[in-house]
C-alpha cells in the first residue's frame, strides 16, 4: 500500500517511514503542506498520515481541502495537539483516527494497518463474519448461504457495525446512521432493531459493550 | 469587607460622635444653666431677706409691748425656709423653727451671701433698729431644681440618639452605593472576563482605584494570555522531541545489531514514562493558566465517549471498564479541554491505583455527575484528605507522578464544579470513588 507521510521533523519521519516500510507499505514523505498538496494530486495513496503543525501552515487547512475535493482516501493525524477539541476537531473534519505524539510505531502501524483494512472491506464486494455474509454493493445479508431479509433501518446498523469491525458505536452514533436529521428517534428504538437483527442473522451478530454501545460479532 | 459592615461602621462611629457632641453641649449648658440659676436664687433670696426685716422688725417690736405671743411657731410661711433676726452684737432675737436642721453661719455674719454645708445665707444691713435678718435658702432645693432641669434636656437627646443612627446608617448606605456598584463589578470579574472596569460618574477616590484595578486587570490578562500561549506551544515544544528520540529508539531495537536490547528497552521506557510526565505537566500547565470555566454549554457524553477511546483501545484495560452513559446529552457549562483533563486523570487514577484484573467502574448521570470507581483498598482519612496535594503519592502509588488528582481537584474547582473523594466506595468495605459534579448541574 501506498502511503503518504506529511511529517516536518525528518528524524521523526524517518523513522516513521522506516517502519512504514518494514510492514510492506511504500511510503513518501512530505515534509511541507506545499510538497503535500503536490504529491497528492500526482498520486493517488492509500491513506495519508498527517502532522498538523507544518513549517507552511496548518495540516487541518490540507484535511478540509481534501475532503472539500470529494477526496475519501483515509487520513490519520499523528499531531503534538493533545487537546481533546483538537482531536475533535481532527476528526470532524474527516480524520478517519487521530494520534498524539509521542506515539509508539507499533501503535501506529496498528492503526495504519486498521484503517487500511476498513476501506479494503469497504471496497470488498462482500464482508464476511463467521456463516454470515454481507455483500453491501447488492444490500444482500446471507446466512449459512440462505438470503435474510431486513428492513430498511436494520440494514443501515448492520451496514455501519460490519464496515468496521472491532469498533464499538454508541447508541447516538447508530442513531445518527438510521435517521435522518430532524426525523424523530423513539426511545429503545436502536434496542428494537438490535434485537430484531440478533432474531433474523444470530444472537451473536451484534455484541453489545454494556453501558456504551454495540459492536459487530460473528453469524450464527 | 462586607457592604453591611462598612456602613453599620460608619453609623456607629457617626452616631457616637453625634452623642459626644449632644453630651458636651448639655453638660456646658447646664454649667451656664446652674450659674444663671444660681444668680437668680440668690437675687431672689437677697430680696425675700430685705422683705422680711421689716417685717421681723415689726414683729420683734409687737412681742416686746406683749401684742403677739413670744412664740413664732405658728408663723410658718415656708417650712424649709431659715431666717434669724439678729442684732448687732450677733444674738438671735427671733428665728423660725426650722433652724434646728440647718447648718448656721457664725454670727454675726457680715452683711452679703455666705453658703455652709446646708444652706446658702444672706445677711442684710442693720437697719434703724439696729437689726438684720440672715435668711437662708436650702441647697438641697437648689439642687434639686438644678438636677430636673439637666434631665429635661438630656432626656430628648438620648432618645434621638438611636433615630440618628438609623438616619445616619441610611446615609452612610446611600453614601457608599457607588462602592457597591464597583464590588459587583470587580465580582463579575474572573477567569474569562477581565474587561476594564467603567469609571464613568464614579467619585474621585473610586476612580482611582478602578483606574488602578483596569491596570492590574490588563496585566493579568497578558500574564494568563502568555501562561496558554506557553501551555499551547509547549505541547509542540515537549512532544516533539520525546517522540523523535522514541520513534528513533524503537526503530534502533529492530535494527541495531550486536546492542544489548535489554538497555534500548530502558531507554525506551525511561522515554514512555517521560512522555506520560509531559502530558500531566502541560495539563498542570494548562490548570495553572486557569481552565475551567465556558460560557457555552458543552455535552459531557460526547467528550468522555472520547476520552474513554484511550482506554477502550487498549486491550489491559478495555475489559477492565465497566461503563455507564445515560441515553441523552449532558450538557453543561465547562470548559471540553478541562473537562476532558479532569476525566481522563479520574480514570488513569482509577487504574494506576487498583488491584490487576479489577474493574473500574465510569459511569455519567443525566445531572452532570461523572462517577469513577476502583477496587482499591481502603485508605484512610488522612490519605483521602492530602490526595489533591501537587506531587502527594500515595502508598503503592504504582509509579505515578502524584500529579493526577491534583490536577483534577485544581481544575474541577476553577470550573465551578465539585470532586468529591471517597473510600471506602459508599455502601462496600473497600475501593476508591471520584465523582465529579460539573457546574451547573
Amino acid at each position: 500500500m501506498r502511503i503518504l507521510l506529511v511529517e516536518d521533523e525528518t528524524d521523526l519521519a524517518q523513522a516513521v517511514a522506516d517502519h512504514l516500510r518494514m510492514a510492506g507499505h511504500a511510503v513518501d514523505c512530505a515534509a511541507t503542506l506545499d510538497d503535500a498538496y503536490a504529491a497528492a494530486r500526482t498520486v493517488s495513496y492509500a491513506m495519508i498520515v498527517l502532522d498538523m503543525r507544518l513549517p507552511d501552515g496548518d495540516g487541518l487547512k490540507f484535511l478540509h481541502d481534501l475532503r472539500d475535493r470529494r477526496d475519501t482516501t483515509p487520513v490519520l493525524i499523528a499531531t503534538a495537539r493533545d487537546r481533546i477539541t483538537e482531536r475533535i476537531a481532527g476528526l470532524e473534519a474527516g480524520a478517519d483516527d487521530y494520534l498524539v505524539k509521542p506515539y509508539d510505531l507499533d501503535e501506529l502501524l496498528a492503526r495504519v494497518g486498521a484503517i487500511l483494512r476498513r476501506t479494503e472491506s469497504d471496497r470488498a464486494p462482500e464482508r464476511l463474519f463467521g456463516s454470515l455474509r454481507i455483500e453491501p454493493s447488492v444490500r444482500r445479508a446471507t446466512v449459512d448461504g440462505d438470503d435474510v431479509s431486513l428492513t430498511r433501518k436494520e440494514w443501515a446498523i448492520l451496514d455501519c457495525l460490519s464496515r468496521r469491525p472491532g469498533q464499538t458505536f454508541s447508541k447516538g452514533e447508530l442513531e445518527d446512521v438510521v435517521y435522518g436529521f430532524g426525523e424523530e428517534v423513539e426511545s429503545n428504538a436502536i434496542e428494537a432493531h438490535v434485537s430484531r437483527l440478533r432474531a433474523k442473522l444470530g444472537k451473536r451478530a451484534v455484541e453489545t459493550v454494556h453501558g456504551f454501545g454495540y459492536r459487530m460479532g460473528q453469524g450464527r | 469587607m462586607s457592604r453591611g459592615r462598612l456602613s453599620r461602621r460608619l453609623a456607629t462611629l457617626t452616631s457616637v460622635g453625634i452623642g459626644a457632641i449632644w453630651l458636651l453641649a448639655v453638660f456646658s449648658t447646664a454649667l451656664v444653666l446652674k450659674y444663671e440659676q444660681e444668680e437668680l436664687l440668690d437675687l431672689h433670696l437677697q430680696e425675700s431677706a430685705e422683705l422680711f426685716l421689716p417685717v421681723l422688725t415689726e414683729r420683734w417690736r409687737n412681742r416686746e409691748s406683749g401684742i403677739e405671743p413670744r412664740s413664732d411657731s405658728h408663723y410658718n410661711p415656708e417650712e424649709a425656709l431659715v431666717y434669724l433676726l439678729v442684732d448687732r452684737s450677733g444674738r438671735i432675737v427671733l428665728q423660725s423653727p426650722s433652724v434646728a436642721d440647718a447648718d448656721l453661719p457664725a454670727l454675726p455674719m457680715r452683711h452679703g451671701y455666705l453658703s455652709t454645708a446646708t444652706h446658702v445665707f444672706y445677711a442684710t444691713e442693720f437697719n434703724r433698729e439696729g437689726f438684720s435678718v440672715v435668711y437662708g435658702d436650702p441647697k438641697v432645693e437648689r439642687r434639686d431644681a438644678y438636677m430636673e432641669s439637666f434631665v429635661a434636656f438630656l432626656l430628648p437627646i438620648l432618645a434621638l440618639l438611636p433615630i440618628a443612627y438609623f438616619i445616619v446608617g441610611w446615609v452612610a448606605r446611600a453614601g457608599l452605593e457607588p462602592l457597591n456598584r464597583l464590588r459587583d463589578e470587580i465580582a463579575e470579574r474572573g477567569e474569562g472576563q477581565l474587561d476594564p472596569i467603567d469609571a464613568r460618574g464614579q467619585p474621585e477616590e473610586l476612580a482611582a482605584i478602578t483606574a488602578k484595578i483596569n491596570g492590574l486587570m490588563v496585566r493579568l490578562g497578558q500574564a494568563l494570555a502568555g501562561e496558554r500561549a506557553f501551555a499551547t506551544n509547549a505541547a509542540h515544544e515537549l512532544r516533539t522531541p520525546v517522540a523523535v528520540a522514541l520513534a528513533q529508539v524503537q526503530r534502533l531495537k529492530i535494527e541495531a545489531e550486536g546492542v544489548d536490547p535489554e538497555r534500548i528497552e530502558r531507554i525506551e521506557a525511561a522515554l514512555q514514562k517521560m512522555s506520560r510526565l509531559v502530558a500531566r505537566l502541560l495539563e498542570l500547565a494548562r490548570s495553572d493558566a486557569g481552565l475551567g470555566v465556558s460560557a457555552e454549554q458543552h455535552d459531557l457524553k460526547k467528550l468522555l465517549g472520547h476520552v474513554l477511546e484511550d482506554s477502550l483501545r487498549d486491550p489491559a484495560r478495555a475489559e477492565r471498564l465497566k461503563i455507564s452513559l445515560p441515553d441523552q446529552t449532558v450538557p453543561a457549562p465547562i470548559d471540553p479541554d478541562a473537562f476532558a483533563i479532569l476525566a481522563g486523570n479520574l480514570i488513569d487514577n482509577a487504574f494506576q491505583h487498583s488491584p490487576a484484573g479489577t474493574d473500574v467502574s465510569v459511569a455519567l448521570s443525566r445531572d452532570g455527575s461523572l462517577r469513577v470507581t476502583n477496587d482499591a483498598p481502603r485508605l484512610e482519612d488522612r490519605e483521602l484528605s492530602g490526595l489533591t496535594r501537587r506531587l502527594y503519592r500515595a502508598r503503592n502509588s504504582g509509579g505515578g507522578f502524584g500529579l493526577g488528582l491534583h490536577i483534577a481537584d485544581a481544575i474541577s474547582r476553577q470550573s465551578g464544579g465539585k470532586l468529591t473523594l471517597r473510600s471506602p466506595v459508599p455502601g462496600r468495605d473497600s475501593g476508591f470513588e471520584a465523582v465529579f459534579k460539573a457546574p451547573g448541574a
